[in-house]
């Protein structure tokens, strides 16, 4: 039954032909299958087609996790490589659509790069790259920088 | 279609911010409100500490400070001991001079000002103003016991915050301590505690002593011995709030405490070190007065009647 294809639909009309065992990695075909819609096209609302084209990629490549080391390496590699393509505004969507279409190990994936970007930002800078606006007071913001000053380069001692 | 990140769902956002490190969190919430207050709510922290296995570079203790509980991130990196302990010694020689004064014999000390304990997986808070007795008749005098004396937390404010990574988690009720057992909160055990001192192995020890919940039996007895060799004549550390065991690197941390001012400190398996190393606190916040009150009756009920038993015990006077 796995050489069966499936038939995803994006927003935009784009089609795309996969094995069966690659639309079982998103979850949501997944759970549609064993619901017994014996369906071949599924229509996916949320994803346009060029996120959903991605998302099957990752799917393609992770189609059969293998337990060895050597397989593990080599698709964390690949998983790296794959995200160095997208910037923030992809990465966002690319989220959304493994949230939607229920992926895990994408949704982790992209987490992870988007939470390792974070991490070397300043406020500014984040606010900055994921264009969130500064909703502070000068005040306010000085409190939550006391508040979060906990790092001994700053105080020796903690104030409660 | 461009999508911003404050559209999408909490959810993703907490996703992502789950892992962040929990010093660059700092800025996260320095970004805007809504990221402050997400990084702070609870269901946020409780997925931020399950997900704790996911960054091993890091520790986490718990250290009350001021009375307050702290849960804290400990990075520690592959220094060698000796070497540190020596740039340690030449940046306090000041201070150090002070700190000889106090006696080696730190026994009393180590035990009234221990706090907050984390070992293998089990967390005592400890009371600062409660009597600390020392018991030694049953020992020989070089040995002491002290049982120590313990603050009881509310379960809710523990337990959802350290229940993941830890199989037990210890809330603990005066002389006693309390252990809740990880798959039913609704259960626990008592436990008694006792610190003590081997002269000869120069090592210091840590028993628990546990009994189940209605009787006095005694269900085991858990024996952690501390990772320490203290140097003889050596400046013995002056642990304060408490400390953590890293038993797999052989380390132990904790708070060094000089005129108020707090001094982070890392004590290795040969003498010891010390630094001021990164680390950053997230505080657990105690249960506000109106808080406790919107407690179930059931949880109420179990509380008196936790109460009550400990007072029996402490009445028998059972060690």
């Amino acid at each position: 039954m796995s050489s069966n294809k499936i038939v995803l639909t994006s927003s935009d009309g784009e089609s795309f032909e996969v094995e069966e065992v690659v639309a079982r990695k998103l979850q949501i075909v997944g759970h549609m299958l064993e619901d017994d819609c014996v369906i071949n096209e599924i229509p996916l609302q949320n994803v346009t087609g060029d996120i959903l084209s991605m998302v099957i990629e990752y799917c393609k490549t992770h189609v059969d996790e293998e337990e060895s080391e050597e397989a593990q390496t080599k698709l964390k590699t690949w998983d790296e490589e794959f995200m160095k393509k997208f910037d923030i505004k992809t990465l966002l969507q690319i989220i959304l659509a493994a949230n939607y279409l229920n992926v895990k190990g994408l949704l982790d994936l992209v987490s992870q790069t988007i939470a390792d970007t974070i991490k070397d930002y300043t406020p500014e800078q984040i606010r900055e790259v994921f264009g969130v606006e500064n909703d502070y007071t000068e005040e306010e913001e000085a409190e939550v920088r006391k508040e979060n000053a906990w790092a001994f380069d700053e105080a020796d001692t903690p104030k409660p | 279609m461009t999508t911003m990140i404050s559209n999408l769902p909490t959810v993703l956002i907490e996703e992502i911010f789950v892992r962040v490190p929990l010093k660059s969190l700092r800025a996260v919430r320095l970004t805007c409100k809504s990221w402050n207050t997400l990084s702070k709510s609870r269901s946020f922290l409780k997925l931020y500490i399950s997900k704790t296995a996911t960054r091993e570079e890091e520790s986490m203790m718990i250290a009350m400070m001021n009375f307050d509980l702290y849960l804290m991130r400990v990075v520690v990196d592959d220094v060698d001991p000796s070497k540190a302990f020596k740039k340690k010694r030449k940046r306090r020689k000041k201070k150090e001079s002070i700190a000889f004064k106090r006696k080696p014999c730190f026994l009393d000390e180590q035990v009234k000002i221990s706090q907050v304990f984390h070992c293998e997986g089990l967390l005592l808070c400890i009371l600062k103003e409660d009597d600390t007795r020392i018991i030694s008749e049953e020992h020989p005098k070089n040995n002491f016991f002290a049982v120590v004396t313990v603050v009881f937390l509310s379960t809710e404010t523990l337990t959802g915050v350290l229940k993941k990574g830890t199989q037990k988690t210890i809330l603990s009720i005066t002389s006693y301590v309390l252990i809740l057992q990880e798959r039913d909160l609704g259960r626990f055990c008592l436990c008694r505690l006792a610190l003590y001192m081997d002269h000869e192995r120069e090592a210091l020890q840590l028993y628990f002593s546990i009994t189940n919940q209605i009787g006095m039996s005694l269900i085991y007895g858990l024996r952690l011995r501390l990772m320490l060799k203290w140097c003889r004549g050596a400046y013995v550390p002056h642990i304060c709030d408490g400390f953590f065991i890293d038993e797999e690197k052989k380390i132990a941390m904790g708070f060094e405490e000089e005129f108020y001012r707090k001094t982070f400190i890392i004590i290795g398996e040969d003498g010891y070190q010390s630094t001021c190393r990164q680390k950053i606190l997230v505080q657990i916040k105690k249960p506000a007065r109106g808080k406790r009150k919107r407690q179930s009756s059931f949880e109420k009920r179990l509380f008196d009647q936790n109460m009550l038993r400990l007072e029996a015990f402490k009445k028998l006077d059972f060690f």
